[in-house]
């Protein structure tokens, strides 16, 4: 019992100075704690541009990742008190409550001093200013950002050569590509029953976001948001997402599948890890809309041998978009209200975070964030172009991150568009002739080549129109209010019936249970809901 | 003595008869049966952690396929790893043991008939099993007590847990009462009664609810996520390991999107996720023969001769 | 009969007497007091216009604003607390059934390696998180590339394979079924210390009495693993609303959500997850109380049935 004893107080005294460790750390740099949801990097300093910004300005961030929840966590925080000198809010509503509680600090009198921020960002100010009061507490990052290189259907490369390396474009020709490839394909090289069109919808965003997403195909809707409604930017307002026809022809699509049996029935129970699963064994012969998820499968077939499974992400549109010849509308983010930042009342020296921000508003701040240092990621050419290193091109990601760039330290604001005084991206890899080099596998290039396209996204390039998501982006319920819980329920009515509507025996079927489906979603109080985003829309704008 | 009472478990062996002998043979079939169900599926978190997810083709995996190291060399190639090993078993040791001695007092007191105000004080305690009082004012609480960044939040708010304490309490309210008053005719006090006789007596039940208080202890992540995240020094294996799952609840699709778009190449997370249900489930599967040396019948005759 | 003519103690006099156990009890008191009790205070927030950020107290009061919303929204609430009660209620006594079945066979093992081998496996489900439980599941019982199922539908026992997971007709046994497999092991630990402190004269005895191995299981051990198994089942019983957020986050989908949905999970997706912190304390409140009840209910029968009370 007494050896018991020692023991018992030798780890006490342990545990103690470990815990009085942190205090001890003497400081001579300003060293910010940030909160982010990014596991890739722990010190700034372990970076060269952020060993750069240690030399220069004085400041190192330490980034304590957040696994689980972030919005939890920073809501709590909130309750709490606990606020980090930059704090990162999620959406806007979690910014109004840190305004609300005062805990920010107002930039709109800094403005003055930080000319290169004010800038850059000039067109993205007046969105960012709090509705309340109108005055400037935040920022967001990777403003404007055109969403369009992923997230459309992601199909496994041998497949197309049924369809003689020609890119289904429309709903039905990826059904008849998939029948013929379930036909063809019946069963992997190793045996395993191959599944057709797979897709993750036990996810939270699962039925809820991507059963119905055919609108986004065609030229007139937006998501935003994915809960209760879609944005129409041809009319510029908030639309019922139920009620609108691409929702049903979506569902149609998966009906259709779900009844030639090219739907993988797993789908409903599936999780993004039992997708990634059937991808990495090449089981799925397509994977609807998280294409994202085609990374690591990827590189497990290519180390298996079997680079032909590796999986590619095509266009599509649904028929009647195909038919009237609709442009495929792809977003540019303007308002990324779900990466928004602010310095907060905590901060012990708000100036020098102030002085960084604006340095790294200015183009020099921006090259150096996003792309390096010259001689090393880049080398300008005579034209005063730059030119990514062979380095940068065959880098991997863990390359980039130990030269700190590449989304690293979040919170400095980054413009990621053709915005430089060289008209070029600042992240040189997001030129779409370099872009695949660093992104895509070499089996992914060669399947673009035989598709005809020069680059992973030329098709989207061509078709597509680019449209502002502009403050409809910002648009948010007051959680507490009535109108987000009726949201809630519009959301779980259409998720619900959308499992049903894909399962229905036949095509009668299928329209006996959509009629059940609008009486009972007519029960809800709908039209509030979207009445009330178009309210608050113009309120906004 | 101990030795001969092992032997004779449930008493002095006896002539074996058909029926139990069909009894045992069915009894061991029932057990196998169970131990197959039971071991199935680690075998399968096991095997799967030392598989590469392409070259799994049966789905009812028995051994690895396609051999690869590559979950555990990632997980134990960073020190931080050895310092959250650290920080866990720190916890695990020092909290059951504390526990063991606020409630193992507090069970003995609450088990005395005559307590004054017994009836109220043992609601009271109970009652704390079924209300929470929500996650921000607990947290603010613990704000409040300068708990947040120390250690101490581990061990502190985990002392007194009312389920292990009626746990303990009927136990001891169980044991003849001549044990307590030999003591106190001695001239001893309760204290001395506690510690000297009724502790030892109640070693299976002691051991029960340190063992389900460690593997509380060992399995937490929630308090280091909500009171301790901003301290990477003082986060347990547990933390450190849902870390590195990269458990992103993402709520909306944008998030998704812009989560995957960015998400770098990573191990399968599907092989991390299992070859860290290993690591953690090791340790406590090796203590754990240990401890259940306790839960053998005899000790509480042994301790009364003694 | 002495005692009756003995004055009743005064207070002063009982404390000064039970001096030495009060101290034993106070730090439990004190520390419950404080990480239990004094939280609860946040209550609060249920009857005013609690905003994130601002103090607990101070806030615009709203009286029973919150219960009303929460009766008006719970159309649901009848299929919600079927699931709930259904899916717990039956988990509670099948593990307690199993785990004390399980308690008496593993007595009967003689071979002491293979039973500790067992105690060890039947209880690693207990750590086994709701991801990798769901991995485990999924791989066996996935309606086309399940392991069961293919092995059923290779052998020509059935056409196509049961949607273990994605159909609600199945979605309470599986629950229970999961219940059962991750608890078993842990109840069995409790029952196996009490077995423990069964004195060992009792089998003496009845071996002398010429008792065979059923007899001294049915009428030694059996009756003292009762009282353990009664305290278990009542404080089991205040819990039979709650249910493990994380297991049924995987667990529950749309196609299974009609007999899948549970209590907790709603007060999440409409109070927590909405950041509507007051309203999610209403429908804890709510939630509490009807367990506290339920809880009072069982204990009183119980204790009528045989005898066992917590209170």
């Amino acid at each position: 019992m007494r050896k018991f004893l020692s023991v018992f107080l030798a780890i006490l005294v342990i545990a103690a100075s470990l815990a009085g460790f942190s205090a001890l750390a003497e400081e001579e740099l300003y060293e910010i704690e940030v909160m982010t949801d990014s596991a890739d990097w722990d010190l700034s300093t372990d970076t060269k541009v952020g060993q750069y910004i240690a030399d220069e300005f004085g400041i190192v961030f330490k980034n304590i990742y957040y696994a689980g929840d972030i919005r939890e966590k920073q809501s709590m925080n909130l309750a709490a008190g606990e606020i980090g000198e930059i704090v990162y809010m999620q959406r806007n509503d979690m910014v109004s409550a840190y305004y609300n509680a005062g805990v920010l600090l107002c930039l709109e009198d800094c403005l003055a001093q930080m000319p290169n921020f004010t800038e850059r960002f000039e067109a993205q100010l007046e969105r960012w200013r709090q509705p309340t009061g109108g005055k400037l507490y935040k920022w967001e990052t990777n403003t404007p950002n055109t969403i369009y290189e992923s997230c459309e259907v992601a199909i496994r490369s041998d497949i197309l050569e049924l369809c003689d390396w020609k890119m289904p474009t429309t709903v039905s020709e990826l059904i008849d590509l998939l029948k013929k490839a379930k036909e063809a394909y019946p069963t992997t090289v190793d045996g395993m029953m191959t599944v057709g069109m797979t897709v993750p919808f036990a996810e939270s965003y699962g039925l809820q976001g991507i059963a119905c997403i055919g609108y986004e195909k065609g030229g007139k809707y937006l998501s935003i948001g994915n809960e209760g409604v879609v944005f129409n930017w041809v009319e510029d307002r908030f639309e019922d997402y139920f009620l609108i026809p691409e929702t049903k022809e979506s569902l149609k699509m998966f009906h259709t599948m779900y009844q030639e049996g090219i739907l993988d029935v797993e789908s409903f129970t599936d999780f993004c890890d039992q997708t990634q699963g059937k991808m990495a064994t090449g089981q799925a012969l397509a994977v609807w809309y998280t294409t994202w998820l085609a990374t690591v499968p990827n590189q497990e077939l290519h180390a298996a041998g079997l680079d032909d499974y590796q999986y590619v992400s095509c266009f599509i549109q649904l028929d009647s978009q195909a038919e009237a010849g609709e442009p495929r509308s792809f977003k540019i983010e303007t308002a990324r209200p779900f990466d928004s930042w602010a310095i907060s009342t905590s901060c012990r020296y708000p100036e020098r975070v102030i002085e960084l921000l604006d340095w790294a508003s200015s183009d020099e701040g921006q090259v150096l964030l996003q792309c390096g240092f010259e001689g090393e990621t880049y080398t300008v050419d005579a034209d005063g172009k730059r030119v990514p290193t062979e380095a940068l091109l065959n880098s991997t990601r863990e390359d980039r991150i130990a030269w700190g760039i590449d989304g690293l330290f979040e919170f400095l604001p980054r413009d990621v568009s053709q915005n430089s005084s060289d008209g070029q991206y600042f992240y040189l890899p997001n030129e779409p002739i370099y872009k695949d080099q660093v992104t895509c596998t070499e089996r992914q290039r060669e399947v673009y080549n035989k598709m005809g396209f020069d680059y992973s996204t030329q098709w989207g390039d061509e078709h597509g129109v680019f449209v502002d998501t502009g403050s409809s982006g910002s648009v948010v319920l007051d959680a507490t209010s009535e109108f987000s819980k009726i949201q809630q329920q519009m959301v779980d009515c259409r998720v619900k019936w959308s499992a049903q509507l894909i399962m229905a025996e036949s095509d009668e079927e299928f329209e006996s249970v959509w009629a059940e489906a609008m009486a009972e979603y007519d029960l809800l109080d709908h039209q509030s809901v979207v009445d009330e985003y178009n309210r608050l829309y113009q309120e906004i704008k | 003595m101990v030795l001969s009472n092992r032997k004779k478990r449930n008493g002095v062996r006896q002539p074996r008869t058909v029926g139990g002998v069909l009894f045992d043979v069915f009894n061991s079939l029932l057990m196998l049966i169970i131990f197959v169900i039971m071991f199935y599926p680690f075998l399968y978190v096991f095997s799967y952690s030392f598989s590469t997810p392409s070259q799994i083709t049966n789905p009812l995996l028995l051994l690895p396929q396609g051999f690869n190291i590559r979950a555990y060399t990632t997980l134990f190639s960073d020190a931080d790893f050895f310092q959250s090993i650290l920080v866990s078993v720190a916890r695990t040791i020092l909290g059951p043991l504390l526990m063991l001695l606020v409630c193992g007092m507090g069970a003995y007191a609450l088990s005395k008939r005559d307590l004054i105000f017994g009836k109220f004080l043992r609601m009271m305690i109970f009652f704390t099993m079924y209300f929470s009082a929500g996650v921000i004012p607990t947290y603010l609480l613990i704000k409040d007590l300068g708990l947040t960044r120390s250690f101490w939040v581990y061990i502190l708010p985990n002392l007194a847990n009312a389920y292990n304490v009626v746990l303990l309490r009927t136990y001891v309210e169980s044991l003849p009462h001549e044990l307590d008053e030999a003591v106190q005719i001695d001239g001893g006090n309760e204290l001395q009664a506690y510690f000297k006789v009724i502790f030892h007596v109640c070693l299976p039940v002691n051991a029960a609810v340190v063992l389900f208080s460690a593997i509380t202890h060992w399995n937490s992540y929630i308090d280091t996520q909500f009171y301790n995240s901003m301290s990477t020094e003082l986060y347990t294996l547990q933390y450190y390991l849902y870390q590195s799952l990269q458990a992103n609840v993402s709520q909306s699709l944008e998030e998704a999107v812009a989560r995957g778009a960015s998400a770098s190449s990573r191990v399968s997370t599907q092989t991390l996720k299992m070859a860290i249900t290993v690591i953690t489930v090791f340790p406590i599967m090796c203590l754990y023969p240990f401890i259940s040396r306790y839960f053998v019948s005899g000790l509480l005759v042994g301790s009364v001769k003694a | 009969m002495m005692s009756l003519k003995v004055n009743r103690p005064t207070l002063g006099q009982r404390i000064r007497r039970q001096k030495w156990v009060l101290l034993m009890l106070v730090p439990l008191l004190v520390l419950t007091i404080i990480f239990s009790y004094l939280p609860l205070t946040g209550w609060v927030m249920a009857f005013t216009d609690y905003n994130i950020g601002a103090s607990l107290f101070g806030n615009e009061w709203t009286g029973l604003k919150q219960f009303v919303r929460l009766g008006s929204y719970s159309t649901d609430l009848i299929r919600l607390l079927r699931n709930t009660v259904v899916i717990n209620f039956v988990s509670v006594f099948n593990n307690l059934t199993c785990a004390l079945l399980l308690t008496l066979l593993l007595r009967e093992v003689k071979w002491r390696f293979g039973a500790k081998a067992i105690q060890t496996v039947t209880f690693f489900p207990y750590f086994v998180s709701a991801v990798i439980a769901y991995a485990i599941f999924n791989s066996l019982f996935s309606v086309n590339s399940g392991a069961i199922n293919m092995a059923l539908v290779r052998s020509g026992l059935i056409d196509r394979g049961y949607n273990i997971l994605g159909d609600a007709k199945y979605s309470w046994g599986l629950m229970i079924m999961v219940n059962l497999w991750k608890f078993t092991g842990y109840n069995c630990v409790l029952f196996m210390a009490a077995a423990a402190g069964i004195p060992l004269d009792q089998y003496e005895s009845a071996d002398i009495d010429g008792a065979s191995r059923f007899q001294k299981a049915v009428y030694i051990t059996l009756p003292s693993l009762l009282p353990t198994a009664a305290v278990l089942l009542i404080m089991n019983s205040g819990w039979i609303l709650n249910s493990s957020l994380d297991m049924f986050m995987v667990f529950q989908n749309t196609t299974n959500m009609e007999t899948m949905e549970v209590l907790d999970m709603y007060i999440y997706k409409y109070g927590l997850k909405l950041m509507d912190y007051s309203y999610a304390t209403a429908a804890g409140i709510v939630k509490t109380g009807v367990s506290l009840l339920l809880l009072v209910i069982v204990n009183k029968s119980v204790k009528k049935l045989s005898g066992t009370g917590i209170f």
